[in-house]
């Protein structure tokens, strides 16, 4: 998994400068650990440990106290559920795909009116939304770079591995999207020279 | 009538079996006819409008649309029951008189709905044909899932090509270079049935349609239905054929389209290349496989679901409003958004120009298809639409018809939706427009279809797209229909293919500005 640490921060923010000298689109990068509380897995698993603690009072042959298995059984759960929601990798094991893909593109659209990434003079901003648990990178541009940068050269950038374009698994991987990004936003939005720095170039990263 | 009638309304416990099962028949007979025979009327409506000229193949072999050839069925079953009717009103007056009224009153609701004095609802005209018709919207969202990339102007472009050029390569036999564009075992098939032939040639297309998608979990199928008109040599002798195929589409899961140079270039998707693969179906510049259907769309399946000689047009004489004239616009639920989202993409846009330029360009597409110069109106029409076209204008001429248009007028002008994919965005309209239109035989001038004396009133959706990324202003405005998109010269000099003779650059793929890429009859757009 991708660490969103000082290095990440200090890499980012220089690329974010040398990309946006070559364009009129202001990039925005947010970092999340999570794209959802997944809260209904966590507590699913609490209630399946709960039961499975409840067969073994019930069928094995040592003696439990009763008067402790109201507290004991709730405990294992709660307990249980706290310990998915700590472990991303779990998590990510509980989940099917779907749901992760559809966790991050909705934390993406809430997070470009967050972040206000429409706020540019001329409609180019572009978020690059990454979700650390999920593993998925998500670009939302804004209206103004729709017009002119097809949806196909976002679709066709490789943010990992051959083997899942759409995880980065170390900072160099995640680098080579961004400067692939750069390389379309050069094409498509070259600078005009009327190209102020609207957006600081520092990413946010949510804990 | 009474005298046969009245032991059967006073029933007795001694009645016979028989003799009950009898008079139940009788007392329910006069309730089975007011049931049926309206239903008998209602049913042959339904029967005629879904033959009825929503295909431009879909007639017997004389190649006339199997609606013609159902109103004369539909008159035949009018006139039994006519005398039906009167038999019943002599005979049974209680039962005939009611059931007359019942009968009257379905029938006129019926020609209400349609909006016609003079149409059928199986009759289509001479302009209609020129439509492309889908006959229902396929839902392409877990194809897109898989390929967001996945456009379908594009994919039906590469389709034509692919069939195009597998037809070809019927005529000559030489199936090894179609490796990358068909299965192994089409290929074989294809190659073992030339029997004869010796040339194929002159492919126009009719219509091509995405009809289902068909995907497992390895692999995404695509199904398209494709009409066509081709010219076969067998044993040296050429015929002219309908034909209409059923061509299944298969690609590996997780591969995303091309672009549209690439799909087009029908080349190697990843370098372009169009050099053949080699033996072990890698391109031989940068090592992509390329059969299989691992990078690219490959023909899976192919079923010829006719194929027929040329026949005759099945015209019908009149005007009138057409069927769906009436019916309220179908506007996508998200339009205002999408509208709202367009102002801000493009700030030069303008609804009220682009409205003038789709009346400009509806103008002129008719002048042109009616004056047969449909050279002028090339820049304005896509690939595909312009094949249809051409295949009918081919058609009529064929025939040795001419369709005639003339007093063209557009009352109105209303947006339908506003799409956009990886590469294009497309606005729909609805064109409300009349127009006298006629068919004429060329030797005589004899009209044997259509009017030139009581105007046609119809609506139509056309949906124009651009690609997003491309030379046009970004900005959205100044969209022309007399000037080349690309160099602003005239457009007389725009060759078959779409290119303009002055500045070379082919202006049909909504590269330049908004070209039409659809038209759909108001009765069967779907949104």
């Amino acid at each position: 998994m991708l660490r969103t640490d000082t290095r990440f921060a200090d890499a980012v923010e220089t690329a974010v400068g040398r990309i946006e000298d070559q364009t009129d689109a202001e990039l925005v990068i947010v970092a999340a650990p999570r794209s959802g509380r997944y809260t209904d897995i966590a507590a699913a698993l609490g209630a399946a440990f709960a039961w499975v603690v409840l067969l073994i009072v019930l069928f094995s042959p040592w003696q439990f106290s009763p008067s402790l298995i109201p507290i004991e059984l709730p405990l294992v759960g709660l307990l249980a559920a706290w310990a998915a929601h700590k472990r991303p990798g779990l998590l990510r094991l509980l989940t099917t795909s779907t749901r992760r893909e559809r966790q991050v593109e909705e934390a993406a659209d809430a997070t470009f009116h967050q972040e206000v990434v429409h706020g540019t003079h001329h409609r180019t901003g572009l978020l690059i939304y990454l979700s650390s648990l999920e593993g998925r990178v998500s670009l939302r541009p804004d209206l103004g770079l729709d017009a002119r940068v097809p949806r196909a050269a976002w679709n066709g950038l490789c943010w990992g591995d051959k083997a899942n374009p759409r995880a980065p698994t170390d900072l160099e991987h995640f680098l080579a999207g961004l400067d692939a990004v750069g390389t379309v936003l050069a094409q498509y939005v070259p600078a005009t020279g009327d190209n102020p720095n609207e957006i600081p170039d520092a990413p946010r990263i949510r804990s | 009538m009474r005298r046969e009638s009245a032991p059967d309304r006073t029933p007795t416990p001694s009645r016979s079996p028989s003799r009950s099962g009898r008079s139940t028949w009788r007392r329910w007979l006069p309730l089975a006819l007011l049931v049926v025979i309206p239903g008998l009327l209602v049913a042959g409506e339904a029967w005629a409008r879904v033959g009825g000229g929503q295909s431009f193949s879909g007639g017997g072999s004389s190649g006339g649309y199997s609606g013609g050839s159902y109103s004369g069925g539909s008159g035949g079953s009018g006139g039994g029951l006519i005398q039906l009717l009167v038999w019943l009103i002599i005979a049974h007056p209680a039962v005939g008189v009611p059931l007359s009224i019942v009968v009257v009153v379905v029938v006129l609701y019926n020609r209400s709905q349609r909006g016609s004095k003079t149409f059928h609802s199986d009759q289509r005209s001479s302009r209609q044909n020129q439509t492309s018709s889908r006959a229902h919207t396929i839902n392409l969202a877990p194809l897109l899932a898989d390929d967001p990339n996945f456009s379908e102007p594009l994919f039906i472009d590469f389709a034509q090509l692919v069939y195009a050029r597998v037809q070809r390569a019927r005529g000559d036999g030489d199936m090894d270079p179609l490796r990358p564009l068909l299965s192994d075992k089409i290929r074989r098939v294809l190659a073992s049935q030339r029997a004869g032939l010796s040339d194929v040639r002159d492919v126009i297309f009719g219509s091509t349609s995405i009809t289902a998608i068909k995907s497992t979990p390895a692999r995404l199928r695509v199904v398209l239905t494709l009409e066509t008109n081709l010219t076969e040599t067998r044993g040296g002798k050429d015929q002219q054929l309908l034909r209409r195929e059923r061509w299944t589409f298969g690609r590996a899961r997780g591969v995303l389209s091309p672009g549209p140079e690439r799909m087009r270039s029908l080349g190697c998707p990843s370098c372009g290349s169009t050099l053949e693969p080699g033996s072990d179906g890698r391109c031989p510049n940068c090592e992509t496989v390329r059969t299989g259907g691992a990078s690219q769309w490959i023909v899976d399946e192919l079923t010829v679901l006719s194929s027929r000689a040329l026949g005759n047009l099945d015209l019908q004489l009149g005007g009138g409003v057409e069927p769906g004239t009436r019916k309220p616009t179908l506007t996508d639920p998200a339009l205002a958004v999408q509208a709202r989202a367009l102002a801000v993409r493009h700030p030069a846009f303008s609804w009220a120009e682009f409205n003038q330029t789709v009346e400009a360009a509806f103008k002129k597409l008719q002048k042109s298809w009616s004056d047969q110069t449909w050279e002028l109106v090339r820049p304005l029409e896509t690939d595909a639409l312009f094949q249809t076209h051409r295949f009918w204008m081919e058609r009529y001429r064929s025939l040795g018809l001419v369709n005639r248009l003339d007093k063209v007028q557009v009352s109105k002008i209303e947006p339908a939706r506003i799409t956009t994919d990886a590469f294009f965005e497309s606005i729909t309209v609805r064109i409300f427009a009349s127009m006298l239109d006629w068919t004429q035989r060329t030797a005589d001038g004899k009209v044997v279809g259509g009017s030139e004396k009581t105007v046609r009133v119809f609506s139509e959706y056309w949906t124009f797209i651009r690609r997003i990324g491309g030379k046009a202003k970004p900005d959205g405005g100044g969209w022309q229909v007399d000037k080349c998109p690309s160099c602003g010269a005239p457009l007389d000099n725009v060759n078959q293919a779409g290119i303009c003779g002055y500045c070379q650059a082919k202006i049909t793929t909504g590269d330049f500005d908004w070209v039409l890429t659809r038209i759909e009859q108001d009765e069967v757009y779907r949104g």
